[in-house]
C-alpha cells in the first residue's frame, strides 16, 4: 500500500498499561493490521506473544515527546484496547505514526476492510450467509400480519422515509394518506410503525421520531395514526407514548419546531418521559469512565468515585429502567406502547430492543439476538456509520449507543444466568465486529445506503460467521425449561445490580482477568457428564448384546436427564478453537478414540478416574499468541485473523459471578 | 398509570401499591399459640394480637400473632400456619420468626400518635405505651411489630423484657450455659460408650498437643516443637495451653522472654511453607529497652528453624492496616447504606456512599497485605513475623488469609474450620468483646471476623472452584456468631473459655474428664443447627480439590505444590515509586474527539519491576493451580460488595428467579447428574468384572452431595437472589413518601447542561 512508509520496525518495546512490565519485539504494518510480535528470546518459557490490531479498530494514535529510551507511541482502540509502544528511533516512530494516521482515515466505504475481506467462500455461500436472518419471517413469528396489522408498501422505494426499511407494518386502519401525513409531521419522516407484537395480549410496540409539534402545531393524520394503533389493541383503551428523553430536552426541542405529543390533542394516549440522556452526554460519560479505569495505581476510592461521577452505570440503568417500563406495560397491562426520542434511532432502538428481550425468550437465544439487532438496529436505521465513526465523519456524531445496549444485555445476563443461550463472549464478539468493518452488516447508516453499496454482493455477513461458531458462544447455564417457565424477565434495577463490565473495558488488559473461569469449570463438568452418559449407554448396549437385563434395584428411579441437557450433551460442541474455551479439556479424549475396542474394561476405569481428575482451570495464560506463519499475513486475510484478535480475552465469564 | 403519584419504573413499585384498610382485616384469634421451646428455655412475657410488618409499602401481607420473649429469643407465632413450601434455610433451633436475644443490636419502641421514640436498654423505664417495636439485629435484619390491637400493658411488658434480657449482666447468663447443661444430661444416655469422642467432630480444636503435632507434621515443620509451658495458662492468659515454638528455644528461655511481651504473648507459630519458611505471629515487646535484645533472640531462633537459615521479615500490621475502630465505623456505615437508608434517597450516590464507608478499601487492604506476606514466604523464601500490639485482632485476619492463599488444605471445609479454630479461637481473638455479646462496651466492638469472611468471599469470587464451601456457608457461619449456644464465639481467650466451662461443668454436675467439646460443643458440628439436606447448601459443586488434601489411608496427605521457583537475587531492584500518570505530550494528534480517553500514559523514566511486582506478574502469567498458591487480583474493579451478606434482607435488591443462585442451581444439577451416572457405572462394573451386580447396601441417595437434584431442571419458583434467605418480613424500615426517582421520571435531571440541550435539538 502506498501509505505504508515503513512496513517493519525492530526493537520496539511494548509497555504494560498497569505495571512496569515491558516486552521487546517487532512492529509490522500491513494494509489492514498493525502487528506486534514479541521477540522469542524474551521469554523462552511461553510462546511469543502477538498483538494484532485492525486499522479500523484504532480510534487514535499519539506520538509523545522523545524520552531517553525512545519515542513513545500510544494507540487507543474502539474495542478498548490501549497499547503503549516505545520505538527506539524517532524517525521510525514518525513513519509508523503518519502511515497510521492515513490508514485509519478511510474516505469512502470501499476502503473499508469488508470490501477486501475474503473468507474463501463462493458467491452462493455468501448469499446463503446473508439469508440467515429474514425479518419477514420474524414478523410472521410474532403473528404479523394479522387481523389488526398489515404490511404496507408505502416505503417500497424509500419515498416516505429514507432511513426506514422498505417493509413496514402498520395498523390496518392506517390508510396511505394517514401514513404520509403522519410522516410529514415526524422528524426525518419517521412515522409510527410496528416493531414488536406481543401476541398473547395483542399488544404492540411501535416506534417513531419526535413530532414536529413546536409549541402548538397539530397534525390530524398523526393523531389518527396513534388512534389507529390504539384501536388495533382491544385489551387497552389507551396507548402509552414513551418519550425516552428527559423532559427538559424535549421542552428545548419545542423551540426548534419539534417536541412531544400534547395529551390534549391525542385521544387515548398516556404520555411519559423516561429520561435517557442524549448521545453527547453518553459519549462524554464513556470518556470519563475510560479515563478513570485507565489510571495506574487506582485507589479503591478513586475507582468508586470515578465510576459514579462518570455516570456511565446510571445511564445504563436508565435504559434498563425504560425497557422494564415498556415490558411491564405490554405484558402486564396488555397496552400498546409507542416509543420515541428525537430521531428515533438511538434511545428508541435501545429501549425497543431491550424491552423485547425482556418479554420474549426468543431474543435471548443466539439466533434471536441476531434477529433483534437486525430488526431494531440495522433495519430501522441506527446510524452505525456515524456512531461508530466508520468514515472520517463528524466527531459529534460518534456515540457508544450500541455498546450501551450490549452492556444492558450483559447486566441482564448477570442477573439471570439461566435465561440466555449466549455467553458474554458473544456480546464481545458482536461489539468487536461492529467496529471492525470486516463484515457488511453494520456498514452505512441505513438500509437504503446499504443497498446502494450493494453490500450483499460485495461483502460477507457477520451472522453467518457467528452461526458457524455458535458452539463458542453457548452459555452452559442456559436452560430452555427456565425460559419456558419464566418467559418475562423481571430484573432489579437498584444501583448495586449494575456492575462495571470488566471484560468489555479491560478486555485486552490481561493482568485484569481472574485466573479462574466458571465457564471452563462448567464445560468440564458437562464433558464429564456426557462421557459418563455415553459410557453408560455403551455398557447398556453391551449388556443387551450379551442378553443380560440390567438390574438397577436400589436406585430411586433414575432421573432422566432433562430435555435441554440431553440435547446439549448429545450435541456437545467440538472443542472450540477460541481462547476462552480453548484449553484441552480432557487429554483422554484422543486416547479413547484409539481404544474403542475394549470398551468395557476401559470404560469403568475411565469413569472412576474422572472423579478425581483435577483440571486446572485458568484464565488467559500466556496464550495470546497463535502460531501463524507470516506468509498468511500478506495479501488477503483468512477468516482466522478476525476472530483471533479478541481471542486474547480471557473471560471471567459472562454469567453471574458464581460464588455460592 | 401515569398519575401524578410518585412511582418507580421498576417491576415492584411500578403499579401503585394496593392499600388495604388494616382495621377491617382484624379477626381476633381464638386459637392458642404455643411457642416452640428448646431445653431450658422459659417464657418470660408474651402479648397477643400483635402485627408483624412484612412489607414497608403495604400492610396487606402483615401477619397477626403472638409475640413472646423467652430467656433465649424473641419469638413470633403467627396465627395462620405458614405455607408448607420450604423456601429458605430452616434452623433446627430457631423458627422462621425467631431472633436470639444475643442477635439484637438495638431495641426501639415508638408511639406514633404521641410522636415518641425510645431506645431501650437494660432496666430502662418506658413512660409511654408503645404502638410499635422495632428490632435492629446484628445479622442486619430489621423487624417491626405493631401493637395497634394488643393490650398496651402487656405490649409494654414484652418490650421491656426483650430489652432487659438482651443485656445480660454476666457471661454465665447467656442462654448457652443453660441449654448445653440440659442437653448434655438429656443426651447422656446416647453417648455412654464414648462412641462419639469429641462429639463426632472432625474439626481439630487445637486444645491438645496432638492437634498441633499433626499440623507440624502436615506442613513439614520439623524444626518446630509443641511447647507446654503455658499449661494451665501459667504464662499467658490469652495464649492457648499448647503452642508451637522453634526447637532451638528452650522452655526456660521462653519463660524468661515472656515477661517482655504484651500479655506475656511469646511468638506463636502459625504455619510452615514447604520451602521451610515459617509464618509466626507475635505481640509487641512492652519494654523498649529489652526490645532489641529480645527481637534478636527471637529472630535468631526462627532463622535457625529455617532449613536455608533464611532471613526473617517482620511486618508490623498496626502501621499498615486500619485499626479496629476504623473497621467498626466502616461497617456501621456500610450497614447504614445497605439496610437502613431508604434506597430511593441513596440511589444516585450508591457508589460514593460505598466509597465513603471505606469498607471495600479495608477489605482490599487486608487482602493486599496478606498477598505481600505470601510473596515473602513463597517468593523470597523468608520466614515472616506478623506483629501487632496485642496479636489478637489484625494478626488473626492476616495470618488466616495468608494461609488460605498458600495452603489448599484450608480451602476445604474441615481445613477452613480448623484455620478459624487455630488463628482465631485459640489465638485468643476477643470474640466476647468484639461481638459485644454483653452490650457493655461499644468501643470494643468490631467486626473483624466478618471482615475476614468478606475477604474469603472475595477470594471465592475470583477462584470459584477452589473452595469446598459456598458463600451460603460463610453467611451462615457469620450468623452463628449471634446464637449463644456454641462455645466458639463466646469467649475472649482459651483461658476464659476453660475457666467458664470448668465452672459450668461443676455447676451442672458434669463429670470431670468429660471433654468440653462434648458438653459445650463448638459451632462446627453443623447438625446442631441444620438438617443434612440443608447442609448440602454448603457444598460447592465446582470444588475440584476434594479428596486431595484429606486423610488418605489414615494418613494426612500434605498438599501438592507447584514447581518451586527461586528468584535470583540479581532481580532485586528498588521498589517502584508510585507515580500518577504525568501529563506530557506533544504531537498528540488524536484522530477525533470521539471515544478517546484524554489520559496520558506515564512514559517518564523507565522503571524496573520490583521483585514483588515480578513475583505477582509471574504468578499471574502461569496457570493457576487449585491445589497450590492462590493470589487474588486486587485492582479496585476486582473488589466487590458481598451482596448475599449485605443485601439478603433487602426486598428491593431481591431478583426473583435470578441471581448467582440460579447458576449454583444449574451446576448442582449437573454435578448431581454426574454422580448418579457414576454410581450407576460402578454398579454395572460390579466386583467380578463383567457381571453387573448392583450394590443394594449403599442407597444412592445417601451419597448425593447436592442440594438441587438432577430431577429439577427448572429452578424452583421460590428461588431468588437472596436464597437461602428471604427478605420477607426481615427488613421493615419505616415507610417514606416522595422519592427522587419520581423526579427522575419527570425528567428533572440536575446534571443537564444547556450545551447538551442545544446539541439535542440539532
Amino acid at each position: 500500500m502506498e501509505h505504508i512508509r515503513t512496513p517493519k520496525v525492530e526493537q520496539v518495546r511494548l509497555l504494560d498499561r498497569f505495571s512496569n512490565k515491558s516486552t521487546n519485539g517487532t512492529l509490522y504494518l500491513t494494509a489492514t493490521h498493525l502487528i506486534f510480535v514479541e521477540s522469542s528470546s524474551n521469554n523462552s518459557t511461553s510462546a511469543a506473544q502477538e498483538i494484532w490490531i485492525l486499522h479500523h479498530h484504532i480510534a487514535s494514535v499519539e506520538k509523545l515527546s522523545l524520552t531517553t529510551t525512545g519515542c513513545p507511541l500510544v494507540i487507543q482502540c474502539r474495542n478498548f484496547r490501549v497499547v503503549h509502544f516505545v520505538v527506539q528511533r524517532e524517525r521510525d516512530c514518525h513513519d509508523v505514526y503518519s502511515s497510521l494516521l492515513r490508514l485509519l482515515r478511510p474516505v469512502c466505504y470501499e476502503e473499508l476492510y469488508a470490501f477486501s475481506y475474503n473468507p474463501k467462500q463462493n458467491d452462493q455461500q455468501r448469499e446463503e450467509g446473508w439469508q440467515i436472518i429474514d425479518l419477514g419471517a420474524e414478523f410472521e413469528r410474532m403473528g404479523v400480519p394479522c387481523d389488526q396489522w398489515q404490511l404496507t408498501n408505502v416505503n417500497r422505494d424509500y419515498k416516505v422515509c429514507e432511513t426506514y426499511p422498505r417493509d413496514l407494518y402498520v395498523p390496518i386502519t392506517a390508510s396511505k394518506p394517514i401514513i404520509v401525513g403522519s410522516s410529514k409531521f415526524r422528524s426525518k419522516g419517521r412515522f409510527p410503525v410496528l416493531t414488536y407484537f406481543y401476541q398473547e395480549k395483542k399488544a404492540a410496540v411501535c416506534r417513531c421520531s419526535q413530532p414536529l409539534s413546536g409549541f402548538s402545531a397539530r397534525c390530524l393524520e398523526d393523531e389518527s395514526m396513534l388512534q389507529a394503533i390504539s384501536k388495533a389493541n382491544h385489551n387497552s383503551r389507551f396507548v402509552y407514548v414513551m418519550d425516552t428523553r428527559p423532559k427538559l430536552n424535549a421542552l428545548a426541542n419545542r423551540a426548534a419546531g419539534k417536541g412531544y405529543e400534547n395529551e390534549d390533542n391525542y385521544s387515548n394516549i398516556r404520555f411519559q418521559f423516561v429520561g435517557i440522556e442524549n448521545i453527547h452526554v453518553m459519549r462524554t460519560s464513556l470518556q470519563k469512565l475510560l479515563e478513570v479505569i485507565g489510571t495506574r495505581s487506582l485507589s479503591m476510592s478513586d475507582f468508586l468515585v470515578g465510576l459514579e461521577s462518570s455516570g456511565w452505570l446510571r445511564h445504563i440503568k436508565a435504559v434498563v429502567d425504560a425497557a422494564i417500563f415498556l415490558a411491564k406495560a405490554v405484558t402486564v397491562e396488555g397496552a400498546s406502547v409507542l416509543v420515541h426520542c428525537s430521531d428515533g434511532w438511538d434511545r428508541t432502538a435501545q429501549v425497543c430492543s431491550l424491552g423485547a428481550l425482556l418479554m420474549d425468550p426468543y431474543y435471548r437465544t443466539i439466533k434471536g439476538f441476531m434477529v433483534l439487532i437486525e430488526k431494531d438496529w440495522i433495519s430501522f436505521g441506527h446510524k452505525f456509520a456515524d456512531r461508530c465513526d466508520q468514515l472520517d465523519g463528524d466527531p459529534k456524531e460518534v456515540s457508544p449507543i450500541f455498546t450501551q445496549f450490549l452492556e444492558c444485555v450483559w447486566q441482564l445476563t448477570e442477573q439471570f444466568p439461566q435465561a440466555f443461550e449466549f455467553s458474554e463472549w458473544f456480546l464481545l464478539q458482536i461489539h468487536e465486529h461492529v467496529h471492525s468493518c470486516q463484515y457488511g452488516n453494520f456498514l452505512g447508516n441505513n438500509q437504503r445506503q446499504r443497498e446502494d453499496l450493494r453490500l450483499r454482493e460485495r461483502t460477507h455477513s457477520l451472522w453467518a460467521f457467528l452461526m458457524s461458531e455458535k458452539h463458542n458462544y453457548l452459555n452452559p447455564f442456559y436452560s430452555l425449561a427456565y425460559s419456558e417457565a419464566h418467559p418475562v424477565l423481571e430484573p432489579s434495577t437498584l444501583p448495586y445490580h449494575f456492575k462495571f463490565w470488566r471484560n468489555m473495558y479491560h478486555q485486552f488488559d490481561r493482568s485484569m482477568h481472574p485466573r479462574q473461569s466458571i465457564l471452563k469449570t462448567v464445560l468440564t463438568i458437562r464433558e464429564k457428564n456426557s462421557n459418563a452418559e455415553s459410557t453408560l449407554q455403551a455398557l447398556e448396549k453391551r449388556l443387551h448384546q450379551l442378553g443380560v437385563t440390567p438390574v438397577v434395584t436400589s436406585d430411586p428411579p433414575a432421573p432422566p436427564p432433562t430435555r435441554d441437557q440431553r440435547s446439549n450433551s448429545n450435541t456437545l460442541p467440538p472443542r472450540p478453537d477460541s481462547l476462552i474455551l480453548g484449553a484441552p479439556i480432557n487429554h483422554k479424549e484422543v486416547q479413547r478414540q484409539e481404544e474403542d475396542d475394549d470398551e468395557q474394561e476401559e470404560v469403568g476405569e475411565e469413569a472412576t478416574e474422572s472423579t478425581d481428575t483435577e483440571r486446572t482451570v485458568e484464565g488467559s495464560s500466556g496464550t495470546e499468541s497463535r502460531k501463524q506463519s507470516y506468509g498468511e499475513l500478506e495479501g488477503t486475510f483468512n477468516s482466522e485473523s478476525a476472530k483471533e484478535e479478541p481471542a486474547v480475552v480471557s473471560l471471567e465469564f459472562g454469567v453471574a459471578r458464581m460464588t455460592c | 398509570m401515569f398519575s401524578t403519584k410518585p412511582m418507580k419504573p421498576t417491576f415492584k413499585c411500578y403499579l401503585p401499591p394496593v392499600q388495604t384498610d388494616v382495621k377491617k382485616t382484624i379477626e381476633p384469634p381464638i386459637k392458642k399459640l404455643e411457642p416452640k421451646l428448646i431445653q431450658g428455655e422459659i417464657v418470660v412475657n408474651e402479648v397477643n394480637f400483635v402485627r408483624k410488618c412484612i412489607s414497608a409499602e403495604s400492610s396487606q401481607d402483615d401477619l397477626w400473632g403472638k409475640l413472646i420473649c423467652t430467656n433465649f429469643k424473641v419469638s413470633f407465632i403467627p396465627q395462620d400456619a405458614p405455607s408448607k413450601q420450604k423456601s429458605q434455610l430452616s434452623h433446627l433451633l430457631l423458627g422462621e420468626h425467631d431472633i436470639p436475644l444475643t442477635c439484637l443490636e438495638q431495641v426501639v419502641t415508638a408511639n406514633d400518635t404521641k410522636g415518641k421514640k425510645k431506645v431501650l436498654g437494660s432496666n430502662k423505664k418506658l413512660k409511654f405505651n408503645p404502638t410499635e417495636l422495632i428490632l435492629y439485629c446484628k445479622d442486619l435484619r430489621i423487624i417491626r411489630f405493631c401493637f395497634d390491637e394488643a393490650g398496651p400493658e402487656s405490649a409494654k411488658k414484652v418490650c421491656l423484657a426483650i430489652a432487659h434480657y438482651s443485656h445480660p449482666a454476666d457471661l454465665q447468663l447467656l442462654f448457652g450455659f443453660e441449654y448445653q447443661g440440659r442437653r448434655y444430661h438429656a443426651s447422656k444416655g446416647e453417648h455412654v460408650n464414648g462412641s462419639a469422642p469429641r462429639g463426632g467432630l472432625r474439626t481439630p480444636i487445637f486444645d491438645l498437643p496432638s492437634d498441633w503435632d499433626r499440623e507440624i507434621k502436615r506442613t513439614g515443620a520439623s524444626e518446630w516443637r509443641v511447647c507446654s509451658i503455658n499449661e494451665s495458662y501459667v504464662i499467658s492468659q490469652s495464649l492457648p495451653e499448647y503452642i508451637v515454638v522453634p526447637v532451638s528455644l528452650a522452655d526456660q528461655d521462653l519463660k524468661q522472654y515472656s515477661i517482655f511481651f504484651t500479655d506475656q504473648r511469646i511468638p506463636l507459630w502459625c504455619w510452615n511453607h514447604p520451602n521451610g519458611s515459617a509464618l509466626v505471629r507475635m505481640a509487641n515487646i512492652s519494654d523498649p529497652f529489652q526490645q532489641r535484645k529480645i527481637d534478636q533472640k527471637v529472630f535468631t531462633a526462627i532463622t535457625k528453624s529455617h532449613p536455608q537459615r533464611s532471613e526473617v521479615i517482620r511486618s508490623d500490621l498496626d502501621k499498615f492496616l486500619p485499626n479496629i475502630q476504623d473497621i467498626q465505623s466502616a461497617f456501621v456505615k456500610v450497614r447504614q447504606i445497605c439496610v437502613i437508608d431508604p434506597f430511593e434517597e441513596s440511589e444516585e450516590r450508591w457508589l460514593s456512599s460505598i466509597e465513603n464507608s471505606r469498607w471495600l478499601e479495608y477489605v482490599r487492604a487486608f487482602l493486599k497485605h496478606s498477598a505481600d506476606i505470601v510473596y515473602y514466604l513463597d517468593g523470597k523464601n523468608a520466614s515472616v513475623i506478623l506483629q501487632e500490639e496485642e496479636d489478637r485482632d489484625l494478626n488473626c485476619v492476616v495470618s488466616s488469609l495468608v494461609q488460605l492463599m498458600l495452603d489448599p488444605h484450608y480451602r476445604s471445609l474441615i481445613g477452613f474450620q480448623s484455620l478459624v479454630q487455630k488463628e482465631w479461637v485459640m489465638a485468643g481473638h476477643r470474640f466476647l468483646d468484639r461481638c459485644n455479646h454483653l452490650k457493655k462496651n461499644e468501643k470494643e466492638e468490631s467486626p473483624l471476623f466478618l471482615l475476614f469472611l468478606d475477604c474469603v468471599w472475595q477470594m471465592m469470587n475470583q477462584y470459584p472452584a477452589a473452595f469446598e464451601f459456598t458463600e451460603a456457608y460463610l453467611t451462615v457461619l457469620s450468623d452463628s456468631m449471634w446464637i449463644p449456644l456454641f462455645s466458639t464465639f463466646l469467649f475472649n481467650s482459651p483461658q476464659q473459655r476453660a475457666q467458664h466451662l470448668m465452672d459450668f461443668a461443676k455447676n451442672k454436675a458434669i463429670p470431670q474428664g468429660e471433654e468440653q467439646a462434648v458438653y459445650f460443643p463448638p459451632v462446627w458440628d453443623w447438625s446442631q443447627q441444620f438438617s443434612t439436606k440443608d447442609q448440602t447448601l454448603f457444598n460447592n459443586p465446582m470444588y475440584v480439590g476434594k479428596g486431595a488434601a484429606c486423610v488418605q489411608n489414615g494418613e494426612v496427605k500434605t498438599f501438592r505444590r507447584t514447581k518451586q521457583k527461586t528468584y535470583s537475587s540479581t532481580l532485586r531492584g528498588t521498589p517502584a515509586s508510585l507515580r500518577n500518570g504525568l501529563k506530557i505530550g506533544e504531537d498528540s494528534l488524536t484522530r477525533r474527539g470521539s471515544l478517546v480517553s484524554e489520559l496520558k500514559p506515564d512514559f517518564s523514566p523507565v522503571k524496573d519491576e520490583s521483585p514483588l511486582e515480578r513475583f505477582f506478574r509471574d504468578w499471574f502469567s502461569r496457570a493457576a493451580d487449585q491445589q497450590g498458591l492462590l493470589i487474588p487480583l486486587l485492582l479496585p474493579s476486582h473488589v466487590a460488595l458481598w451482596k448475599l451478606y449485605f443485601l439478603r434482607w433487602v426486598p428491593e435488591a431481591c431478583i426473583p428467579k435470578g441471581g448467582p443462585i440460579t447458576a449454583y442451581h444449574k451446576l448442582s444439577q449437573l454435578v448431581d447428574e454426574i454422580e448418579i451416572l457414576q454410581s450407576k457405572l460402578r454398579q454395572y462394573k460390579g466386583p467380578s468384572g463383567s457381571t453387573p451386580l448392583p450394590n443394594p447396601s449403599r442407597p444412592l441417595s445417601d451419597q448425593r452431595r447436592m442440594y438441587f437434584k438432577a430431577t429439577s431442571p427448572t429452578p424452583p419458583d421460590f428461588l431468588t437472589s437472596s436464597f437461602p434467605f428471604t427478605p420477607m418480613g426481615n427488613l421493615c424500615r419505616r415507610s417514606f413518601q416522595g422519592t427522587p426517582i419520581s423526579k427522575f421520571l419527570n425528567g428533572a435531571k440536575i446534571w443537564l447542561s444547556t450545551e447538551t440541550l442545544a446539541n439535542d435539538s440539532l
